[in-house]
């Protein structure tokens, strides 16, 4: 009889992939029972093996199952986790600087709760939360400012998973838009003085003579548009007021001036702006003489927001000078 | 409206100008062009805007002088053709007018403050003092610049101080909205002149303006000045 010197048992676990399922695993477990006896001889015996199947996608999952097979039976199966649930609440752009995404997320799977909670923007992370530990709750996340954003379409994905990293998630898009400008235009009506050097008159000499003429005024309003493919609050990031091109044309003497711009209805720091000699606008040719300015501040977001333009210390060629018609606005939408 | 601020910055930017101003009554007159219908003056006029050089200065002596002989050619071509304005056209003139009485007055107000301020200034009082009290009218240290600078003497001053801006500048808007209409006649003249020729209209105006610009004996006196191009007036009247 040899010697009993060591006996143990002994568990292999494979794991194999499987690629059906892209997002399940397959584990076999094998039991087996080690004997070492005195003549140093070693005994193996295979006594069993099982075969399971876990599954991170929702609806997925199947039980594994004994697979017979060796010499002992199944010793029993593994149920694939259950996917939490997440669902997109609202995403609050009240404060467009500071957008917050409002998911809830459940726990399906009382053995696998929620661990983390995070918010990808075009498949990168930009904030996330471990969970609070219960069962269902309410989670903010933190997008970057709007008008970091580009323009075009922006995929926002809340993202909820377990320990074992059993996923579920939503997603929403974020589409931004910079049209063409708006544009308001009025005649303006002026009246300016130059002189008459061969003025007459109970004192003769030279005298200021008004001259008067019609002026072309138009307010170009560039603006970019942020929409959400979800459920939005604040909506103050609907319209980001960029920059105003206000432009004072004629045939007549080229007026020289002085312009700042108002927004109503904008949350940004400054609300107003003063416009700086620009470029003039492509329909001024001669004999239509333009001059043109331009300026903007940095995200002025609003719902409805709008804006007006005042010309002012308007001279004509360095000629005093009267001017109606010196404010346009224009809303947003 | 002005920020306080600003019209601060315009204050302390324009005084010493309008201090040197006050002191010269030395500017004196040129002729530049001549032609049967009259001559056209001008103050040797030195830039009395810092900003502009010499260059851009002179371009706007160009271009003042430019509007005042199209100005000539303009009312020789309605006399040589014979244009009067219909009566419907007529009649708009007097509506458009009717409707820009507010903005005659307003303007009135505005340049009589200003010519006040100057003769006040020309009889001696601060300027300093002035322009805070025009800026409350909406006028600017600018503009009393410009006015001081044409108008040196108290004699000059109250001459612009004499004048009934409402009057004047309700003409100066009656003249314009006809010209318009003027500017439209010629320009079916100088249309059909086009057609008739087999030229461009560019073409066609220009002969037309030459022909009217020799008729009556158009000339320039001083040559540092340019004869204006003879095209474009009509092609946006």
């Amino acid at each position: 009889m040899r010697k009993l010197y060591a006996f143990w048992l002994t568990v292999v676990v494979f794991l194999v992939p499987q690629l059906a399922s892209a997002y399940c695993s397959t584990y076999t477990v094998i039991l087996s029972q080690t004997t070492l006896f005195g003549d140093g001889s070693v005994s193996v015996l295979i006594t069993g093996w099982d075969t399971y199947e876990v599954c991170d996608a929702v609806g997925g999952g199947t039980d594994g199952g004994p697979d017979g097979g060796g010499s002992g039976g199944g010793t029993g199966s593994v149920t694939s986790p259950i996917p939490p649930y997440i669902t997109l609440v609202n995403i609050d752009t009240t404060d467009p600087y500071q957008p917050i995404v409002t998911a809830d997320v459940a726990t399906n799977d009382p053995d696998d709760p929620v661990n983390r909670i995070s918010l990808d923007v075009n498949g990168t992370t930009v904030d996330s939360s471990y969970s609070s530990g219960t069962p269902f709750a309410r989670y903010q996340l933190h997008l970057p400012a709007i008008i970091y954003f580009p323009d075009g379409t922006t995929s926002l994905t809340a993202k909820a998973c377990s320990a074992a990293l059993v996923c579920a998630q939503v997603s929403a898009n974020m589409y931004r838009t910079t049209p063409s400008p708006n544009k308001a235009s009025v005649d303006m009506f002026a009246t300016w003085l130059e002189l008459d050097e061969a003025g007459t008159g109970p004192l003769e000499g030279p005298i200021p003579v008004p001259m008067s003429g019609y002026f072309g005024h138009s307010l170009r309003q560039m603006y970019t548009t942020t929409l959400f493919g979800g459920p939005e609050v604040g909506a103050n990031s609907h319209y980001l007021i960029r920059d105003s091109l206000v432009t004072v044309s004629g045939v007549l003497p080229v007026p020289d001036w002085s312009g700042a711009v108002r927004a109503s209805g904008t949350i940004g720091w400054w609300n107003s702006w003063g416009l700086f000699t620009s470029a003039n606008p492509v329909d001024c040719t001669l004999p239509v003489r333009c001059s043109s300015k331009s300026g903007g501040v940095s995200g002025a977001f609003g719902y409805a927001p709008s804006v007006t333009d005042q010309v002012s210390a308007v001279l004509f060629e360095g000629q005093p000078a009267a001017v109606t018609n010196t404010s346009l606005s224009i809303s947003f939408p | 409206m002005i920020p306080a601020s600003m019209i601060a910055v315009i204050i302390s930017g324009s005084l010493p100008a309008l201090f040197a101003l006050a002191a010269d009554n030395t500017k004196t007159d040129r002729v530049i062009a001549q032609s049967d219908i009259g001559t056209v003056h001008y103050k040797v006029v030195e830039c009395i805007d810092p900003a502009l050089s010499a260059m851009e200065c002179h371009a706007r002596e160009q271009r003042q002088l430019t509007r005042r002989l199209h100005e000539q050619w303009i009312t020789a071509a309605a006399k040589t053709y014979a244009v009067v304005l219909t009566d419907d056209e007529q009649a708009m003139v007097t509506r458009e007018l009717a409707s820009e009485k507010d903005h005659f007055a307003g303007a009135a107000r505005h340049f009589h403050a200003l010519a006040l301020a100057a003769l006040e200034v020309r009889r001696g009082k601060d300027p300093g003092l002035v322009v805070p009290e025009l800026a409350k009218h909406g006028v600017t240290a600018k503009e009393l610049e410009w006015e001081l600078a044409h108008f040196p003497t108290i004699r000059d001053a109250e001459r612009a101080a004499a004048i009934d801006y409402f009057a004047t500048s309700e003409e100066s808007g009656r003249v314009y909205l006809t010209r318009r209409f003027i500017l439209q006649h010629l320009q079916t003249i100088v249309t059909k002149r086009s057609a008739n020729e087999h030229v461009s209209f560019d073409v066609a105006e220009e002969e037309f303006w030459s022909e009217i610009a020799g008729a009556i004996h158009m000339r320039i006196i001083d040559s540092t000045f340019e004869m204006p191009e003879k095209k474009g007036i009509l092609v946006n009247p």
